[in-house]
């Protein structure tokens, strides 16, 4: 076998000697197509291995973005169960923890319009009428996402305490913007639907 | 020198056959390899664009399941309540067969005009052929004890199968 390729490459020396003799000899004719044959076979080897690069490549970043949105979309859904209880929730004997706390949960433009509505309606009345809330989420699904914002769609079920009175038993249901902020997922809006 | 000129047209095509280069040889490894790094990721990128076609065409399904079940009165067509049932499974469908007739009657006698549509849907999982996804609708129920239609806000839960390409609803529950 070894002498069969041994042979062979010992003809194709000859060969390019021999070509390169009659290049010389005839003005480069023969010797222009020989080049000109293994520039082709080398522009095609070439272009063979671009383009197969180029599809791995494209087929790589595509099917890594797909991977990326589909685990954005677990992690925000996850993190919007864990975060809008918080969000929401309050007891009126740790009202300055709990609110604070809260805004802990948003990111973005949100956490300042959150803040605001907390300030100067959530506090003063649960402070005034002593009044203690609990969020609970009964289902959530995602709406719609990228790798870097998801909607989720929130059930939500409000027990409401006011003083000494009874508990009232709320349910809604919430639009919630989930932004990734770094490794995390935080409340950016939330929109009752 | 005269016969070396001839030889190497001669002997070319022989050659060419016979003895590929080393170089030839990497080249078609490495091309083939590319192309099965290819393949297997645009399987992957498949994988996870159908995912999300098939979330889509779940939540669509629910939602005009639902749409049908909450937009419904006395005058409501046999056309929309059998739209109404080939949305479901043959379980879910002989479920609300059994009710249909008697739920028809006591719309026309109660003179009930229910409107309602879905404001939002949620995909809440979804495993190969199987697919839950919530629903929160909105609308407004007329009866004959009403004055004006009261308003209504929907919950469910919505337990989807796909048969034959198209998600069925095999189950709907409202979420207290």
């Amino acid at each position: 076998m070894s002498t069969v390729t041994g042979e062979a490459r010992v003809s194709d020396e000859t060969t390019e000697q021999a070509t390169a003799d009659t290049a010389v000899k005839d003005g480069g004719r023969a010797g222009g197509t020989a080049t000109s044959a293994g520039r082709g076979a080398r522009l095609v080897a070439v272009g063979a291995v671009v383009l197969a690069a180029a599809a791995a490549v494209f087929c790589g970043v595509q099917a890594h973005r797909a991977g990326a949105e589909a685990d954005a979309r677990a992690e925000a859904l996850a993190a919007a169960q864990k975060r809008v209880p918080e969000l929401l929730g309050y007891d009126a004997s740790t009202l300055d923890e709990d609110l604070s706390d809260a805004l802990a949960q948003t990111t973005g433009e949100f956490t300042s319009d959150y803040g605001q509505i907390l300030d100067d309606v959530v506090k003063p009345q649960a402070k005034a009428r002593s009044i203690s809330t609990v969020a609970q989420v009964s289902a959530a699904g995602v709406v719609r996402g990228d790798a870097d914002q998801v909607v989720v769609l929130l059930f939500l079920t409000q027990t409401t305490t006011t003083g000494k009175d009874g508990a009232t038993v709320a349910g809604s249901r919430v639009e919630v913007t989930m932004e990734r902020t770094g490794d995390d997922w935080r409340i950016a809006g939330l929109r009752p639907v | 020198m005269t016969a070396d000129t001839t030889s190497p047209t001669l002997e070319r095509p022989r050659i060419t056959l016979r003895s590929p280069t080393p170089g030839s040889v990497a080249t078609a490894v490495l091309v083939l390899a590319l192309l099965a790094v290819g393949g297997w990721r645009a399987l992957a990128w498949q994988d996870a664009r159908d995912r999300i076609a098939d979330e889509k065409a779940a939540a669509a399904a629910a939602s005009a399941e639902v749409e049908g079940l909450i937009d419904i009165s006395g005058a409501t067509s046999d056309a929309d309540m059998a739209k109404l049932l080939d949305g479901a499974t043959a379980d879910f469908r002989s479920e609300l067969e059994a009710q249909a007739d008697r739920l028809q009657k006591a719309l026309s006698a109660n003179k009930v005009e229910a409107t309602g549509e879905t404001v939002s849907t949620g995909v809440v999982k979804l495993d190969g052929d199987k697919a839950t996804v919530i629903v929160a609708a909105t609308g407004t129920v007329r009866n004959r004890s009403t004055k004006a239609a009261e308003p209504r806000n929907y919950r469910l839960e919505v337990d989807l199968v796909r048969s034959d390409g198209d998600w069925l609803v095999s189950g709907l529950e409202f979420v207290a």
